[in-house]
């Protein structure tokens, strides 16, 4: 440790780093640069950061991998409207790592080394694959300058206020991520640093409550407001003038003021407990799209996992999202989460998301706290990628791609969350809503195929089982009734149809299959069949139909009808039955017919009729099923659409 | 069933519907089927005093004079719970 005082006030400061290192008083804001020589040069005064959103403050110890650590200072990076705190730690064995808190999010940085081959910044392309060197791939998700605007403490570098510094995230293959950072200028080869998402709670950090205000006064109609993120606030829409404000340098800098739209559904400061998490209102933008010259409109609603005051914005910020009475809870994905799965699919946590639609949104209004800088007419090209219920987002602004899942909420659920709101009925299908008639289908499916286990098996053991045993077979000459015993004397004696000799069936309660052919010529003629049980004088009849036309038509030959029919007799009991066949035809007297009894036959059709019945059901399911899947897509941009 | 709880989401009215239903056409099947039950059979009994009468059951009045057979009785049901002999006047 190097020991000096402050050029300017004499305080005394402390150095922990090597030469060219930045000490700034606390005092007087002075920077100082220590030369290689061991003296020390004035610079400039540098502004004071604002209060962290997290607490951490220079100073505070901590512990990574085991190995104790000193935060020694940090600076506040501007990129455009967005703001970033990047701390410097120094570790037991003097390494230095950086932590990056962008947007409530922290990320650890580890240095990797120097990467001479790494091409220009300005060649370098948003979502992009870029090869460091061999085997050393990553895809380039945000590219961009950032300036310093203020800083603290010690830092391992000269401060230089304003000067540019160019930098690019990176995703590697694997979730990991990466940042090439052009400190030393362009013309130096950049410096690849190792990232990943981090806590206070990981680091060991103790650090206290945010210095941050907890209030907003809005300076247009003085309205206070609470903000529920306290530091992390960046931009404030005030819910009573609309007036949108940001952060700034000094306090609050007006946005303009917004054109008043409807209310929202879900008022700022509510909270509801969706999927185990409760979520607490703090801001609400507009935004909306066109497509095919028709505008689409849709409501983010910004909410703080109200349980967890710490942690990334990955386990802290979410959002509801409302379009067309259809919800999603949406959290941020880490970066490198998301990976490119050839063309049109992306792959997270292994499964395939298909591209539904790509549009241009542009924000229409914004209510409430946001944790990042936006403005009406902020535009960015919005990818969605569908894997209903989840649907992974892209958001690019052009400079950074921010990824996000969402997770489609029912309308009852949102409705059990917030009681009392007038929720609208969803219109169509999402482009993430799990098909509602797919999971009815698959139901209908897997009773079919136990109905199908029944049918079949109860079937076979009773076919199986079935005699199909020869009765009798009678060649009859039927003789018309008589119109009364009257006008026939010998119908007094008895009924003249035809009677068999006493029959024997063995199977008892089993059909009778009845079989008649005949050879009526351009007649009809009608067989009546009864078989009478001697022992119960229990009776079983049917009536079947012969018919035979044939003529000759224009020089063609035309014959119609059947000379056969069959017949069936249910539940026939055994033992010894008489069978009863009498006649009718057109023309008298009617003609011989053959009749033959089977007893104990399978009767396939009822089987089959009744698989074909039930399976017409899940059968109209998957139709209809994919009726709404085609309804869907037809909201897509997607022009090749259909499921991934 | 947990599982495919999961997997489907929870069973609907349609599902419960149908299930009510594939298990009575089911269970009418298996009735059918164990029972010998044949669509199109009529049923009847010759009343017993036809059958202790001079001729019994072939007592030309019975068959001619139009009796009350029933069509094909399933479970509870009848197509034809009142239907007159064809020949009978």
């Amino acid at each position: 440790m190097t020991a000096f005082p402050c050029v300017r006030c004499k305080a005394e400061l402390a150095s922990d780093l090597p030469p060219h290192a930045t000490v700034i008083c606390p005092a007087c804001r002075m920077a100082h640069v220590q030369a290689a020589d061991g003296g020390t040069n004035a610079r400039e005064e540098v502004p004071a950061p604002p209060p962290s959103s997290h607490g951490i403050r220079v100073g505070l110890k901590g512990e990574l991998d085991g190995v104790p650590f000193t935060i020694l200072g940090r600076t506040i990076q501007s990129q455009g409207k967005n703001r970033w705190s990047e701390w410097c730690l120094l570790d037991r064995e003097n390494r230095t790592h950086f932590l990056s808190d962008a947007q409530g999010a922290l990320h650890l940085l580890k240095l990797r080394g120097t990467r001479p081959h790494a091409p220009s910044p300005a060649s370098i392309t948003v979502g992009t694959r870029l090869e460091l060197q061999p085997g050393e791939v990553f895809h380039v998700r945000e590219r961009g300058e950032t300036i310093t605007v203020s800083a603290e403490g010690q830092l391992p570098y000269e401060v230089v206020l304003g000067q540019r510094i160019a930098f690019a995230d990176l995703d590697a293959v694997g979730g990991a991520l990466a940042t090439l950072d052009w400190r030393e200028g362009m013309e130096q080869p950049p410096d690849l640093w190792d990232g990943y998402a981090t806590t206070p709670a990981d680091l060991a950090l103790a650090v206290g409550k945010s210095g941050a205000p907890d209030a907003f006064e809005c300076p247009s109609c003085r309205q206070v407001s609470p903000l529920h993120l306290g530091a992390e606030t960046i931009s404030v829409g005030c819910p009573k003038c609309w007036t949108l404000f940001q952060r700034g340098d000094t306090g609050w800098v007006s946005g303009g003021p917004q054109k008043a739209g409807a209310r929202p559904l879900l008022s700022l400061g509510r909270s509801g407990v969706i999927r185990g998490e409760t979520l607490l209102v703090a801001g609400v933008m507009r935004r909306s799209c066109m497509v095919d010259g028709e505008s689409y409109g849709w409501t983010e609603y910004f909410c703080l996992v109200k349980d967890r005051a710490q942690g990334t914005p990955e386990q802290r910020h979410r959002w509801l999202m409302e379009q067309d009475g259809h919800w999603s809870v949406i959290r941020p994905l880490g970066r490198g989460d998301v990976s490119s799965a050839g063309p049109e699919h992306v792959l997270f946590q292994g499964d395939s998301f298909k591209e539904f639609s790509t549009v241009r949104g542009i924000t229409e209004s914004v209510l409430g706290e946001q944790p990042y800088a936006c403005q009406p007419g902020d535009a960015a090209l919005l990818t969605d990628y569908v894997k209903p219920p989840r649907m992974v987002s892209a958001e690019d602004t052009g400079d950074e791609v921010f990824w996000t899942l969402g997770d489609y909420v029912q309308r009852s659920e949102i409705a059990a969350a917030f009681p009392g709101v007038e929720l609208p009925a969803p219109d169509g299908i999402a482009p993430n809503q799990p098909n509602p008639a797919r999971g009815t289908a698959m139901w209908t499916l897997l009773l079919t195929a136990a109905f199908w286990v029944v049918i079949l098996l109860v079937y076979f053991i009773i076919s199986g089982g079935a005699r199909d045993a020869q009765v009798a077979r009678f060649d009859i000459t039927p003789s018309p009734p008589p119109a009364s015993p009257e006008a026939d004397p010998a119908a007094a004696a008895g009924d003249s149809a035809f009677y068999s000799e006493p029959l024997t069936i063995t199977a008892n309660n089993r059909n009778v299959q009845v079989y008649v052919s005949g050879a009526p010529e351009n007649d009809w003629e009608s067989v009546d069949i009864t078989l009478i049980h001697e022992a119960s004088g229990t009776v079983r009849g049917t009536t079947l139909q012969l018919e035979s036309y044939r003529g000759v038509e224009d020089g063609e030959n035309w014959h119609e009808g059947s000379t056969v029919d069959t017949g069936y007799l249910a539940n026939v009991p055994k033992g010894t039955h008489v069978l009863r066949v009498d006649a009718e035809c057109g023309r008298k007297p009617c003609g011989a017919v053959t009749v033959s009894l089977r007893s104990d036959v399978p009767r396939p059709m009822y089987a089959f009729l009744l698989l074909f019945l039930l399976s017409l059901v899940p059968i109209l399911g998957f139709a209809y099923a994919q009726y709404l899947e085609t309804r869907r897509w037809m909201n897509s941009t997607n022009t090749v659409g259909g499921e991934g | 069933m947990k599982s495919l709880i999961e997997k489907f989401g929870k069973p609907g009215g349609w599902v419960i519907a149908y299930a009510l239903f594939g298990t009575l056409m089911t269970g009418s099947y298996v009735y059918a089927a164990t029972t010998g039950w044949d669509w199109g059979s009529e049923k009847g009994d010759i009343p017993a005093e036809v059958r202790n009468s001079q001729h019994g059951y072939r007592t030309y009045s019975y068959w001619h004079s139009g009796h009350h057979w029933h069509g094909p009785t399933f479970l509870f049901w009848s197509s034809s719970p009142y239907r007159g002999y064809r020949w009978g006047k």
